[in-house]
């Protein structure tokens, strides 16, 4: 090469020699890429499918195919196919605007040295044609090499063996597969000097910057680098062991798998040499991981996972799967039809509307019953998703279900366990009032029973009387003397305790209907309190739940405090759940009378008072029950609404009022509860409760508290 | 006749009014009182007291357990009632000290005439107003403090049950006494009739038991005042030999399962007097042994000359005060005389009162004192004159 010429003219010089043969029906296609390869300096010649390229190539020599894959009559597989079959040494590049799986699966088959997926960048195709054209260059080294090694080995096997035409075939073909293939080959014998070392070799194995046949006759120590010296030295003498084929892979400190593969060539009775094929493994470790991992995720996973292509076919299920529905490992689910887990009539009308939803949407999650494999049914949480291929089409649906049975059923056992609390807890109040409530009851039936008792004897009094009052009446109108009958009407009235009986009678009976009254008027706020509206929210007026409260505290109450009631008589009626929020006046009003008795006792001289005033505005009512009790002391004010929180003494309260109070007013009802206390001085709660009152989800939910 | 005058205490004025109109055809056999408030009940007592106080329970200012505190204090021998609608553990339990009987509101007009009836009925049989104070303020009997210590362990304990407590409680006179002045009151709205300890103990719970022994003490534990020739443990033994052998005599002369039942209590508590002749009359009592030996005469007898009248009377006024059964009260009062009963017929203390002569008969020799005989002109009224030997034989010989 002429000093003159720089390195570009060089390479260029080259690129003239290295033939290109562009394949594609479409001119267009043929036009652009010829432009970009004729400006980097590389000739090529066009065909409009497989069999012209052939044509071709057989005109003249070709090193490298750039060919469409789908053509009319002979199209790129069968193009790349023909010229591997004909041991030919072109390179082949597919292009495709169509690259599917099993496409890509066939042109892997014909070797390409690249693919590329239309439409690409033309500098994609200039690498590839770049590296096509580095490779067949040094080829083109490498084959002078191969050229001395050949002579070298046929000179020894002539002094060797006298003429054995078929080693010599051997040998070139063996030439053929060191230069051409993409593994590296090194062949050493049982003390590990090289016998045979391609060059794809040195450069997996990191000594790119060897000559394979300056390596000849060395040992593999001398070559290559601690790494691979320990794989190669490791697999040779577990060969040499057992004579068998042996291989390991391993990751190199540039981060490259590498799979060494090692079997023995064995002369008349012993192993002679060994060989070793070496590979870049890192490509296909990584589609390894990935399909390992998706394995896992599908064995693994804590769901129920199938795939169905679009009629509803089954394309997988996973073990969950199996496992829910009542199917065994042996089972052949893959084929069958997904409607298998679903009666005719729930298809119909609960699967199918879905499937057309993730059609449409690609998406459903949603509660489904499934049929196991004997025919029970099970609660699932199913999430349909559509799959799509590579170009974007639906191809199937992917099928995720949780069997939810459990979980529902402690659902449901939650919430019934919920609202038993909630019930007892209002039985418990009630519960606490029943001995005071029983005492309110007694009495009046105590003094209704004795009046009773009374009128009957009054009655009987009165009864003898008329008698008398009869007798003396006919003896009047038989004719007799009423002076003598005077003073026997006196002794009668006498008798029967006339005068007495007038006064008292009436007495007895207006008291006694005040006692009937003041039972019933008893029982019926017990019955407001605990039974009004309970479950669900209605109209109420909070004067008269206020009033039914005080009934039924009443014995409460009476002992330690006055109570004075200044309620606002224009208050709106409000929307609320009467008996929590009888729930919540009773607890402050307990309290406020636990209060009072810590300061004047059970038995007081003089007693407390209770204060009750509700008042409203546009927006709110509002509720305000002031004591004159002890009050809350500073230290705990911050912690009345805490769960089980109580400064009484066992047996007076289970600190839970106020917890419970709080939530029924501001999570159930949207309002505040608050208050204010002086110790020594008393203590006022306030709540105010919305007048339109808010739907469940836009109830407060950040805590309110009182100084 | 003198009227019996009794004060009513209630801060409703209704209720006052009712029991006025309704009482008002008891007038007269009771002077009757009816006041609103502690206060004023205090101020009737001190113009003049009262025989018999009934008050309710929760009131303004002084409550009646408050009131009755003091009636007991200053007027040691008026007859303490409570008529309440409350029927609260504490409150009974705050009361258990003062009152005599409780009654629950609303109570039935007869059950409150009688209940004041029983309560001074028995007071004219005691010869003086002394001896009816002194019982009147007693508010426990003893029990020995083996028994005492055994109970309030078994009570501690959690493992004890409704068995283990009746098995002791059962075997002392006054433990048997209290808890069945107990759940004889209305108060705890129990069924009238209780069959036996081990009924009574249950139907109250074992919680109020350990709160009534425990916290108000209403059992007390007693040494032995050592009086010769009598012992606690001598009257608590014969007792229950009285009250076993009384069972099966029931049985015998066909009394029905009730009264069979309500002897094995009714023996248990015959004796009740001497407890309390030991405790709260003991210089009388020995003066009553002695006179016994000296002139060999029955015991009660000697009693009656000593103190005018016998522990019969004394015992069985205790329990009337408490409301116990009147079948207990009457074995108690007449054990030694049943010819005094209102009707000569087959009961529960005709059953107490052979077995109480044939236990003497085995296990009184040689004190010096009279050996009691069987009544025959009684046994014969009541058809089983022929049939002592026989009934002889069920009576335990030994008592263990």
């Amino acid at each position: 090469m002429a000093e003159s010429l720089t390195l570009a003219d060089v390479i260029n010089e080259g690129k003239k020699n290295f033939s290109i043969v562009l394949v594609d029906d479409d001119t267009a296609v043929l036009d652009v890429i010829n432009k970009v390869l004729s400006k980097n300096g590389y000739l090529c010649r066009v065909a409009g499918d497989g069999d012209e390229a052939l044509n071709l190539i057989a005109e003249s020599q070709c090193d490298l195919i750039i060919t469409d894959i789908r053509m009319p009559k002979c199209d790129g597989l069968h193009l790349a196919r023909a010229i591997n079959k004909s041991n030919r040494q072109a390179k082949i590049i597919f292009m495709t605007g169509y690259a599917k799986s099993q496409n890509i699966a066939e042109t892997v088959e014909c070797r390409p040295v690249g693919f590329l997926e239309k439409p690409f960048q033309p500098q994609n195709l200039l690498r590839l044609v770049d590296s096509a054209f580095d490779d067949w260059q040094a080829s083109h080294e490498q084959e002078k090499y191969n050229t001395i090694l050949s002579d070298a080995v046929i000179k020894k096997t002539k002094q060797i063996t006298t003429q054995d035409e078929r080693l010599i075939a051997e040998r070139e073909m063996l030439e053929g597969i060191l230069s051409h293939s993409y593994f590296g080959v090194i062949a050493v014998d049982t003390e590990l000097t090289i016998a045979l070392l391609s060059k794809c070799a040195l450069m997996l194995l990191g000594r790119n910057d060897l000559d394979p046949y300056k390596c000849y006759g060395k040992k593999i120590a001398d070559v290559f680098i601690d790494e691979h010296c320990l794989s190669i030295l490791s697999l040779h003498s577990k060969v040499l062991y057992d004579g068998r084929l042996h291989g390991a892979t391993y990751r190199d400190t540039s981060g490259r798998w590498i799979e060494l593969t090692a079997y023995p060539i064995v002369g008349k009775d012993n192993i002679k040499n060994i060989v070793f094929i070496v590979a870049d493994y890192t490509e296909r470790r990584k589609t390894e991981e990935n399909v390992r991992h998706l394995a896992m995720i599908g064995e693994q996973a804590g769901e129920g996972i199938a795939m169905t292509d679009l009629d509803y076919t089954i394309t997988f299920v996973n073990p969950v799967w199996r496992k829910d529905h009542g199917y065994g490992i042996d089972d052949e689910l893959v084929g069958q039809p997904l409607k298998l887990f679903h009666s005719a009539e729930q298809w119909e009308a609960e699967i199918l509307p879905i499937v057309e939803e993730v059609r449409q949407s690609d998406y459903h999650a949603g509660k489904v019953s499934h049929t196991r494999g004997d025919g029970s049914q099970f609660l699932t949480e199913t999430r349909v998703t559509l799959l799509r291929d590579d170009q974007a089409v639906p191809c199937g649906f992917i099928w995720f279900a949780i069997d939810i049975t459990e979980r529902e059923r402690q659902a449901e056992e939650q919430r019934e366990l919920e609202s038993q609390m909630q019930h007892s807890k209002r039985l418990e109040a009630v519960g606490s009032l029943a001995a005071g409530i029983a005492h309110e009851i007694n009495t009046p039936i105590q003094f209704v029973g004795d009046n009773t008792h009374f009128l009957a004897d009054a009655f009987k009094s009165l009864e003898t009387l008329i008698d008398c009052y009869d007798k003396m009446w006919q003896a009047i109108k038989a004719g007799q003397d009423i002076a003598t009958l005077e003073e026997q009407k006196a002794q009668a009235e006498k008798e029967a305790d006339l005068e007495y009986h007038k006064e008292e009678v009436p007495q007895a009976i207006e008291q006694t209907l005040e006692g009937v009254s003041r039972v019933s008027k008893i029982v019926r706020a017990m019955r407001d309190f605990s039974h009004q509206g309970q479950g669900e929210k209605s109209l109420a007026d909070i004067n008269k739940m206020l009033e039914s409260t005080l009934t039924v505290a009443r014995n409460e109450l009476k002992y330690v405090s006055d109570v004075e009631t200044v309620f606002d008589p224009g208050l709106p009626e409000i929307d609320c759940y009467q008996s929590d929020l009888n729930q919540v006046f009773l607890n402050i009003l307990v309290n406020a009378a636990h209060a009072i008795a810590e300061v004047v006792g059970d038995s007081p001289q003089e007693k407390g008072k209770i204060t009750i005033t509700t008042g409203h505005d546009d927006d709110n009512v509002m509720i305000t029950i002031a004591d004159t009790g002890c009050g809350i002391p500073q230290a705990v004010q911050g912690r009345v609404y805490e769960h089980f929180f109580t400064t009484k003494e066992v047996g007076k309260g289970t600190g839970q009022g106020l917890s419970i109070s709080r939530k029924i007013v501001v999570e159930k009802h949207g309002g505040t509860l608050n208050f204010e206390s002086e110790e020594g001085e008393g203590t006022t709660f306030f709540i105010t409760l919305p007048i339109s009152s808010p739907s469940a989800d836009e109830t407060i939910k950040e805590p309110v508290f009182g100084e | 006749m003198t009227q019996t005058r009794v004060l009513f205490v209630d801060d409703q004025k209704n209720v006052l009014e009712g029991l006025r109109r309704m009482l008002r055809k008891f007038r007269d056999e009771w002077e009757m009182e009816f006041v609103t408030c502690g206060r004023e009940a205090l101020d009737a007592m001190a113009a003049n007291p009262f025989d018999v106080i009934v008050s309710d329970m929760k009131m303004p200012e002084m409550n009646g357990a408050q009131l009755l505190k003091r009636i007991s204090e200053k007027y040691p021998g008026t007859v303490r009632i409570i008529l309440s609608g409350h029927s609260d553990i504490e409150l009974v339990l705050q009361s258990v000290g003062y009152a005599h009987q409780y009654l629950a509101k609303p109570c039935e007009p007869e059950t409150l005439q009688q209940t004041v009836k029983n309560s001074i009925g028995l007071r004219e049989l005691l010869a003086c107003e002394e001896l009816h104070e002194k019982i009147a303020q007693i508010d426990s009997l003893p029990s020995p403090p083996e028994t005492y210590n055994r109970l309030v362990a078994a009570l501690q304990s959690e493992k004890s049950s409704v068995q283990d407590i009746a098995g002791i409680i059962s075997h002392d006179v006054g433990m048997t006494a209290k808890i069945l002045q107990m759940i004889n009151s209305a108060f705890f709205g129990l069924p009238a009739h209780v069959e036996s300890i081990r009924q009574a103990v249950s139907l109250l719970g074992l919680d109020a038991v350990r709160g009534l022994a425990l916290t108000c003490g209403v059992f007390e534990q007693f040494d032995d005042p050592g009086v010769e020739g009598i012992s606690f443990e001598s009257i608590y033994t014969h007792s229950t030999a009285v009250g076993v052998g009384g069972q099966k005599i029931a049985g015998e002369i066909g009394l029905n399962k009730r009264l069979i039942e309500d002897t094995m209590m009714a023996g248990t508590l015959h004796d009740t007097g001497k407890l309390i002749l030991l405790t709260q009359f003991r210089s009388e009592y020995c003066e009553a042994i002695a006179l016994a030996q000296e002139k060999s005469l029955p015991l009660h007898k000697a009693e009656q000359r000593i103190l005018g009248v016998s522990h019969a009377e004394i015992g069985a006024h205790l329990l009337s005060l408490w409301g116990l059964p009147d079948s207990i009260i009457e074995t108690a009062a007449l054990h030694h005389s049943p010819m005094r009963a209102p009707a000569i017929v087959p009961s529960v203390l005709t059953a107490i009162y052979i077995a109480n002569v044939m236990e003497h008969e085995q296990s009184n020799g040689g004190n010096g004192q009279e050996v009691l005989q069987l009544d025959m002109d009684y046994l014969a009224g009541i058809g089983i004159a022929n049939r002592i030997q026989e009934l002889r034989e069920l009576c335990p010989t030994e008592i263990t």
